[in-house]
């Protein structure tokens, strides 16, 4: 294995880890603020 | 401190604070990487491997910084009892143990082409592996604390206490021999070239910007949650006469 592949691979999954992470969050946001928005309405 | 006591007032900061964070965080992170994968020359001795130093610096700098928050909250909700200092240090611990995980693996990564290994049980390695251990002793115990009705003093008191981690975690490059290397950046300088240096800045501050959003995000899901159970508890009480 050449330099370049360990080098795609350290960037593939820190940035799989960090897409998927804030991802995740924003959904996990959006839902329990629509939830409170509903029930107001 | 006590300006944020109030959840209203902090969920007017939070708000546009989270969309600022995330958008500023990207361009960095995405504006660093490119570079690092472009516009810097290879190590004489590391070659290209030493670009994987953009991605693992910042998420070992988060990793650690995320538990320091965790300890500094922690006494914050102890000892001035601040009513969103358990929120933060809970919505810290998440995005600290996967920036901690992220630190090990691009580091078994780097290793392997660097060390010929992809782990050695030294100083660095494995108090960093013991710090994953602590995010996830932390998060289990705030779930255990939550669900039992607890105030979250157990789960504070433990966020304090592993704060011991951090300083043996720098330290174990410096006291034990190790295949890590010591310290490349202290506060007498840096001892890599600016040419190859220069992009770890945008990764570092583009990383830190995310993570914050990414605590905001989850510190508005709790209080939304929080706020929705009290509401729904209020009208079954009130159906209830």
């Amino acid at each position: 294995m050449t330099h370049w592949h360990f080098v795609i691979a350290a960037y593939a999954v820190t940035g799989m880890g960090t897409l998927g992470l804030l991802l995740a969050s924003l959904i996990e946001m959006i839902k329990a603020e629509k939830s409170i928005l509903s029930l107001e309405q | 401190l006590h300006f944020l006591a109030n959840p209203t007032r902090f969920l007017r900061i939070a708000k546009p604070l989270t969309l600022w964070l995330t958008t500023i965080g990207l361009a960095m992170l995405l504006y660093g990487c490119l570079a690092g994968l472009t516009q810097t020359p290879p190590d004489y001795l590391q070659g290209e491997t030493v670009r994987i130093m953009y991605v693992h610096v910042p998420t070992a700098w988060l990793g650690m910084a995320g538990w320091s928050g965790v300890a500094i909250a922690s006494i914050t909700q102890l000892v001035w009892r601040h009513p969103l200092a358990a929120i933060a240090a809970n919505a810290v611990a998440v995005p600290g143990a996967v920036f901690t995980l992220l630190c090990l693996a691009t580091g078994s990564i780097w290793g392997r082409p660097t060390w010929g290994s992809w782990w050695e049980w030294d100083g660095r390695m494995t108090s960093m592996l013991v710090l994953l251990f602590l995010y996830i002793g932390y998060i289990a115990l705030a779930n255990a604390e939550r669900e039992t009705g607890n105030s979250g003093k157990t789960t504070a008191i433990f966020g304090i206490v592993g704060a011991i981690n951090i300083p043996i975690i720098h330290g174990s490059v410096i006291w034990w021999k190790s295949l890590h290397q010591a310290p490349s950046i202290t506060m007498r300088g840096s001892a890599i070239s600016s040419e190859i240096l220069w992009p770890l800045g945008f990764t570092m501050a583009g990383f830190t910007c995310l993570f914050a959003a990414i605590v905001l995000m989850r510190m508005r899901a709790v209080l939304a949650s929080t706020k929705l159970e009290a509401r729904m508890r209020r009208m079954a009480t009130e159906s209830a006469r």
